[in-house]
């Protein structure tokens, strides 16, 4: 029952509101042209009196007036030609008398001078008009104040106010009502449910980025720490080089014949081949388990050791997995004075992903070629069954 | 036909340890400008989520708003 009652209630307040704004729009539409008009030209301090008979009786320019249909006749009484009019009917009808032998009688010089004379009282009244019409350029608010007193006072307020009209009232009662009606608390309401969801699909949006953005940052941390190894290897591996070569360097001296193949042990276990025709011969290894002692490079069984692919290649350096299981070897080409050529194999775990990047160092190729070539001024070098048959 | 003379023998396989230096060099100016560029979309992401939230306490007045309103509006029914 409230229910109905309330509707009843809803659709009454409805009623009034669209007839308070009816009025009000009518009232702006009547009242507001004319009196902003006015507005415009309210100065208290001008006078009006020199001011309307010089326009009347002199006819001083004048402004246009406003483009009424209803007042051509008060724009023409009023207009300097009129007034000029006047005064030139007045000239020619004293003049004539003078300079011809035509005399007005009596009755003719009072129709005469009449004429002018209400001529120009016409041009006071049109002019006297204008300057109590609100929409006039000649208004003036000190006549309507003298003329107009009662209007005067009413809208006294309005014309010293710059800034409201009755426009202002009409939007702002409108914009009230527009606040406070059902409809459009509901609508706004609802606009702000979608700037909710809009809201919270951006922040979805911008957790994503952020989420995407803290992946990125990890990789790159991930990828600093690689390189940090991959310095850290290099530092190691310069370091390792360094003391090997030095080790080498006090194994050298020939007092204490330290020297030998086995300095060739340098990064891992070797196997140390010389070529000779088609077959690759082994002169010495360590800690190897599978390496022949002679190896033919045109047999098959032997083709995808990587001693024999750089014999058949034209690299310096070669690398394949061995026959053992987890286990990778890389070869090099060492050329030695007196046309000899050595093949020396790195034999290697194949998950020292590190090894590989260090052999293919050109230092580690000279360091090994170097050995070899004192181990080669030195005799030491000799094919394993000729060493053996030396030793018998 | 086996190319035993060295010197044709290629030697491109092998690098030295300053050009292996000057890789890694190379890659950490990559790693760093990436990482000022993830950098500084965050804080892009930042400053947008900051301004969201800013937004949100704003929408949030104008919800209570609205529903004050509904509700006058209830009570006026009724």
């Amino acid at each position: 029952m409230f229910l109905i009652g309330g509707g009843t209630s809803v659709a009454s307040e409805d009623h009034n509101r669209v007839e308070l704004l009816s009025w009000l729009k009518t009232i702006e539409r009547d009242f507001e042209p004319p009196l902003l008009q006015g507005r415009k030209r309210f100065n208290e301090s001008r006078g009006w009196v020199g001011i309307w008979l010089i326009r009347s009786l002199v006819g001083a320019r004048v402004e246009k007036m406003a483009d009424e249909k209803g007042r051509k006749l008060v724009a023409l009484l009023s207009s300097r030609w009129q007034t000029w009019g006047t005064y030139a009917s007045l000239l020619g009808f004293t003049l004539v008398p003078a300079i011809s032998d035509l005399q007005w009688n009596l009755w003719q010089s009072a129709v005469g001078y009449g004429a002018a004379g209400i001529s120009l009282i016409l041009s006071l009244t049109a002019n006297l008009k204008r300057m109590l019409t609100l929409d006039d350029p000649y208004f003036n608010s000190n006549a309507y104040k003298l003329f107009r007193r009662q209007e005067y006072d009413m809208f006294l307020g309005y014309f010293r106010e710059n800034k409201y009209t009755f426009r202002t009232i009409y939007d702002w009662v409108r914009l009230l009502y527009k606040e406070n009606n059902l409809e459009s608390v509901i609508e706004e309401h609802r606009g702000i449910q979608r700037e909710w969801r809009e809201m919270v699909n951006q922040l979805q949006r911008e957790l994503n980025e952020k989420e995407l953005g803290l992946e990125r940052n990890e990789r790159i941390i991930r990828q600093l720490a690689e390189q940090i190894d991959s310095l850290q290897r290099l530092a190691k591996f310069n370091e390792d080089g360094f003391n090997a070569a030095i080790s080498t360097i006090y194994r050298l001296r020939s007092e204490d014949a330290l020297f030998g193949t086995s300095d060739l042990r340098v990064l891992s276990d070797f196997s140390l081949f010389e070529l000779v025709g088609n077959k690759l011969i082994r002169i010495c290894e360590q800690g190897t388990t599978e390496t022949p002692r002679i190896i033919d490079i045109y047999d098959p069984v032997y083709a995808h050791y990587s001693s024999v692919r750089l014999v058949h290649g034209s690299g310096m350096i070669e690398t394949a997995t061995s026959d053992r299981e987890g286990r990778t070897i890389s070869s090099y080409w060492i050329d030695l004075p007196g046309d000899r050529t050595l093949i020396y194999n790195f034999h290697y775990d194949s998950t020292n992903a590190d090894m590989h990047a260090i052999i293919r160092t050109k230092e580690m190729y000279r360091f090994i070629r170097g050995i070899c070539l004192h181990l080669d001024e030195r005799g030491l070098l000799q094919w394993e069954g000729n060493r053996h048959h030396a030793a018998n | 036909m086996l190319q035993t003379d060295a010197k044709q023998r290629s030697a491109r396989d092998f690098t030295t340890s300053t050009e292996q230096l000057l890789a890694i060099r190379k890659d950490l100016d990559r790693i760093q400008a990436e990482n000022m560029r993830t950098w500084a979309a965050l804080e892009h992401h930042n400053i947008r989520t900051r301004e969201l939230s800013e937004s949100m306490v704003e929408l949030l007045s104008k919800q209570e708003e609205t529903l004050k309103k509904l509700e006058d509006l209830a009570k006026k029914i009724s």
